[in-house]
């Protein structure tokens, strides 16, 4: 399988005294389901921004498809056009994603812009309606939702376009339990039907239910590990010392007990234990 | 439960789009603006280095400023202005701040509301004298409505001159600024004018209007990072033109609604709208230390140059 993103040695910085993101090694095939692990503030955003060239590497290369790109590659009107329409982008904070008026206006933006008959674009925007349960919202403004509703307008109006690869960053957070498990349902789904999928977490329950290449990103900003998700989730070292799990104690019938916050290894206590 | 489309690749062919424009002048401008504002704002929160005038008692600070910004107001004179910009530039190293990406922006300022804003004033019309750089040149000089047009119409040495001199105290202003904002917290700021008895309702609009110029700064910011990421075409279409058409109406309201939030969560936190001082901090050896030179030293330039 054909890599869609090769990045070579990839480093960035906002600021000049602290790096976000060094020496990225990474190679995402074609229908892979890769999930990008790592605390808050390990670099997982940066990482996905220059993946979708929103910002551009400071060290070392990023390919698209074999094609090197950078800032001015997006000048080429038909580089742009391939890779804007091909990849779709979810924003950790769906309110950075929305623009429109109303849902409706939202869903149908892509295909519009992408100059699809106006018909294609109404008609792809009512399944994407009905998949997500979105009926009763068409006709309102998207800041006017709950965030549940606003996370599923953001997905359908990069769906609406057929994006060969889909981007997600913490798409569970903020979110309640029925709308978190309808969300994982939905990438697992999307990854069947043949898209490649990259998704930034660190809900580990997430990537434990898409049985995923698991890339591990460390709190100095580099990747730490990769391997499969089974693999992952069973060093318990490497995921303390990447801060994804801590460990806590509690007490219950008088004696003190310490466990991990494992939290999809979900734990109940009977009686004694 | 996915729709059909979703499982084929896609086969639709894209429409050539209809003209070759990208985001207007205006859009563009708009978000550098925004930027700019994050910006300076993000590095308004963040003045916690160590120097002189982080070291120094809020009100000295906001005193001096005024003080000076009046100062810089009164004279023309080049040698003057010249030397004012060395004791900034002075305090600027003494503060440890970057020179080079401070002055780069001062320079900025400097040029668009300084010398671009007052450069007409250079014409020969408003500032007679030698012309320089000729622009226009009729055969007889010429009455139009109360307006007398001369022969020639350029630049002259005089007003350009003049120009010089306005943009260099304009840079010299904004300078001053750029010391209290880079070394003390917009917080500290309030807290000070509050001490020094400017009045609740004045501090609350200044607060109020500082978050909501931070939200929508970063409205429109986030807006144009997603517009890029489904704008696939530099030409823009005439469906989507449409979409878009009220989105400045629609940055504003967006913006209100989280500044809402911000709001109310202020209020939950317990705030009134009136600013309340913990404890008013006297002012230390080192602070009237300050005071006293900056008072010598604008004394003395007063006695010198006026
Ligand atoms: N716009 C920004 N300006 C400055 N620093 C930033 C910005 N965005 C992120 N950072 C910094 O870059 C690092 C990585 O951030 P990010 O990629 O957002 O992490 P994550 O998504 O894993 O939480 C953090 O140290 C963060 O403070
Ligand atoms: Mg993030």
């Amino acid at each position: 399988m054909r890599a869609i993103f090769e990045l070579k040695n990839v480093g960035y910085q906002y600021t000049d005294t602290r790096k976000a993101l060094s020496n990225i090694n990474l190679s995402v095939p074609e229908g892979e389901i890769l999930s990008i692990v790592g605390s808050n503030g390990s670099g997982k955003s940066t990482l996905l921004h220059l993946m979708c060239g929103l910002i551009y590497p400071m060290e070392g290369s990023i390919a698209y498809k074999g094609i090197e790109f950078q800032e001015k590659s997006f000048k080429k009107a038909a580089f742009n056009r391939e890779f804007r329409s091909s990849i779709g982008f979810v924003f950790q904070n769906s309110d950075a994603q929305l623009f429109c008026p109303t849902v409706l206006d939202e869903l149908i933006f892509g295909p519009l812009q992408l100059g699809y008959p106006k018909n294609l674009a109404i008609e792809r925007a009512d399944e994407v309606v009905r998949m997500l349960h979105l009926e009763a919202y068409t006709d309102r403004p998207s800041y006017m939702l709950s965030s549940g509703e606003k996370k599923r307008v953001a997905i359908g109006a990069v769906l609406t376009t057929n994006p060969e690869v889909l981007i997600f960053d913490e798409p569970m957070s903020g979110l309640d339990p029925k709308t978190r498990s309808f969300i994982i349902d939905l990438i697992f789904e999307l990854s069947q039907v043949g898209k490649t999928i990259i998704v930034a977490t660190h809900h580990l329950d997430l990537v434990d239910y898409l049985k995923s290449r698991v890339v591990v990103l460390s709190e100095r900003h580099t990747i730490e590990k990769t391997g499969s998700s089974d693999e992952i989730l069973s060093d318990t070292d490497l995921l303390i010392n990447a801060n994804l799990i801590a460990e806590y104690s509690h007490r219950h019938n008088g004696t003190v007990h310490k466990h991990l916050s494992l939290g999809f290894l979900s734990h109940r206590h009977g009686g004694k234990s | 439960m996915i729709p059909s489309f979703l499982k084929e690749k896609e086969t639709v062919s894209p429409a050539k789009p209809s003209s070759r424009r990208n985001f207007n002048f205006v859009d563009r401008t708009a978000k550098n603006m925004a930027a700019f504002l994050l910006t300076s704002m993000q590095q308004w929160n963040t003045s916690r280095r160590t120097g002189l005038l982080q070291g120094l008692d809020a009100r000295v600070k906001v005193i001096f400023v005024l003080a000076y910004v009046i100062l810089v107001s009164l004279t023309h004179k080049v040698e003057f202005q010249l030397i004012l910009s060395g004791l900034f530039f002075i305090l600027f190293l003494a503060s440890k701040i970057n020179p080079v990406r401070v002055y780069l922006k001062i320079a900025g300022l400097a040029f668009f509301f300084g010398f671009l804003v007052f450069l007409p004033a250079a014409l020969n019309l408003f500032s007679p004298g030698e012309i320089i750089f000729l622009f226009a040149q009729f055969e007889h000089e010429r009455k139009w409505l109360v307006y007398h047009i001369p022969k020639e119409i350029g630049i002259t040495r005089e007003g350009l001159n003049l120009v010089a001199r306005i943009s260099l105290k304009v840079f010299n202003s904004i300078s001053l600024t750029f010391l209290l904002t880079s070394t003390t917290g917009f917080e500290q700021v309030v807290k000070a004018l509050k001490m020094m008895k400017v009045p609740d309702i004045f501090l609350l609009t200044l607060t109020l209007s500082y978050q909501y110029i931070f939200i929508f700064s970063q409205t429109i910011l986030e807006t144009y990072q997603a517009l890029k990421m489904r704008w696939w075409e530099r030409g823009a279409r005439a469906e989507t033109n449409a979409i878009l058409s009220g989105r400045m109406g629609y940055l504003f309201r967006k913006s209100w609604e989280k500044y809402d939030q911000v709001y109310h969560s202020m209020v939950a936190r317990g705030y009134t709208g009136e600013i309340s001082l913990y404890h008013q901090d006297a002012l230390k050896m080192k602070d009237y230390l300050f005071l006293f030179i900056a008072a010598v030293f604008f004394a003395a330039c007063l006695f010198f140059f006026l």
